[in-house]
């Protein structure tokens, strides 16, 4: 099925409000739904037989800090069965204080097992907290590590465990080469 | 130095050596460098290649050494990371002294391509002290062997039972 009719698919099972669908933009179209939306959708989408999304190929999330500061998670879906896919976005808005305290999304896990691990490295990379997780913590940074890498807004410290994380005789040139 | 006899006056032939004792155990162990494997990365590769039939430093007395327990010489082969600097620690502590560490490769020297990143520990000289520092992005096997004659030069040059000569 093309990207067109699984869309029209999924407005008839959970409605048309608050669904964007963006399809004018380089790269595949995608399809931005509300977070409280989901999980509903997931469970249909893998479900039903015309769109048997059995395989979740990714998960990642994206830190836009343009004019509005926004965490994104992007699901990357597959049908084995029918060799269609589809890509969906859940917007968690970032605001500047307690940002950790909004970026929060059901998981997935429970109907995808693929996103266990995908979304322990999103928590880890971005701070996005996926509810309803088994075993939610870091994937592959320590655990006593603190803050979320990849966030734009991510500032490293000065040492880790008592180790420098600068090194004294590269420093100007690194000044240098990136001034 | 180590003098070699083979000719005595009255006797004909037979072997003699004299040197001393620091010196003649200098020259064992100096003789019988085994490394622990520590392939971190795209070093790890060529640490292989190192030890493989073209460059051979088997012949150097150099043999790989699966537990830190047998080595002498840690070649901290490519990128550490924080979250793997703690066990590097903790295999350079099991070994037994006297222990050597070769930084091999960019990376272990200063962080090399990666100096940028949140993750990457900058210079394995931050964790474990290190003797010698191999450059190179990954260095071929020919720059590992000097790494390991260079070690072998300084392990000649110690002293362990007469501190001043």
């Amino acid at each position: 099925m093309e990207a067109q009719g699984i869309l029209e698919r999924i407005k008839r099972i959970i409605g048309e409000a608050d669904l964007v669908w963006i399809d004018d933009q380089p790269g595949d179209p995608y399809l931005v739904i509300p977070k409280e939306k989901l999980r509903r959708l997931a469970i249909y989408l893998k479900g039903d037989p015309h769109l048997a999304f059995d395989t979740l190929m990714c998960l990642s999330g994206v830190h836009n800090m343009g004019e509005q500061d926004e965490v994104e998670v992007v699901y990357h879906l597959y049908s084995l069965r029918h060799r269609h896919r589809f890509i969906l976005k859940v917007k968690l808005d970032r605001p500047a204080v307690f940002p950790h305290f909004y970026l929060r999304v059901d998981s997935i896990s429970g109907i995808w097992t693929a996103a266990a691990w995908m979304e322990r490295e999103a928590y880890d990379m971005f701070g996005i907290h996926f509810v309803g997780h088994d075993d939610f913590r870091r994937l592959l940074l320590p655990t006593d590590w603190e803050g979320h890498p990849l966030q734009k807004d991510y500032q490293e410290p000065d040492a880790y465990r008592g180790t420098s994380t600068t090194r004294e005789e590269t420093e100007g040139i690194l000044a240098e080469e990136s001034g | 130095m180590i003098h070699l006899h083979n000719k005595m006056p009255s006797e004909g032939f037979f072997g003699a050596a004299f040197t001393t004792v620091d010196r003649a155990l200098n020259w064992f162990r100096l003789s019988s460098v085994w490394y622990l494997l520590f392939g971190l990365a795209c070093c790890g590769i060529e640490l292989m290649q190192t030890g493989g039939p073209r460059t051979d430093i088997d012949r150097l007395g150099s043999v790989p050494r699966p537990t830190p327990r047998q080595a002498d010489l840690m070649i901290v082969a490519g990128t550490l990371t924080y979250k793997m600097a703690s066990r590097l620690r903790l295999l350079y502590d099991q070994m037994a002294e006297p222990k050597y560490v070769i930084a091999m490769g960019s990376c272990a020297n200063c962080g090399g391509l990666f100096q940028l990143s949140y993750s990457v520990v900058k210079g394995v000289d931050k964790i474990v002290p290190v003797d010698v520092y191999v450059p190179g992005c990954p260095p071929r096997p020919e720059a590992l062997t000097e790494g390991i004659l260079k070690l072998q030069e300084k392990i000649r040059t110690e002293r362990f039972l007469v501190k001043s000569p």
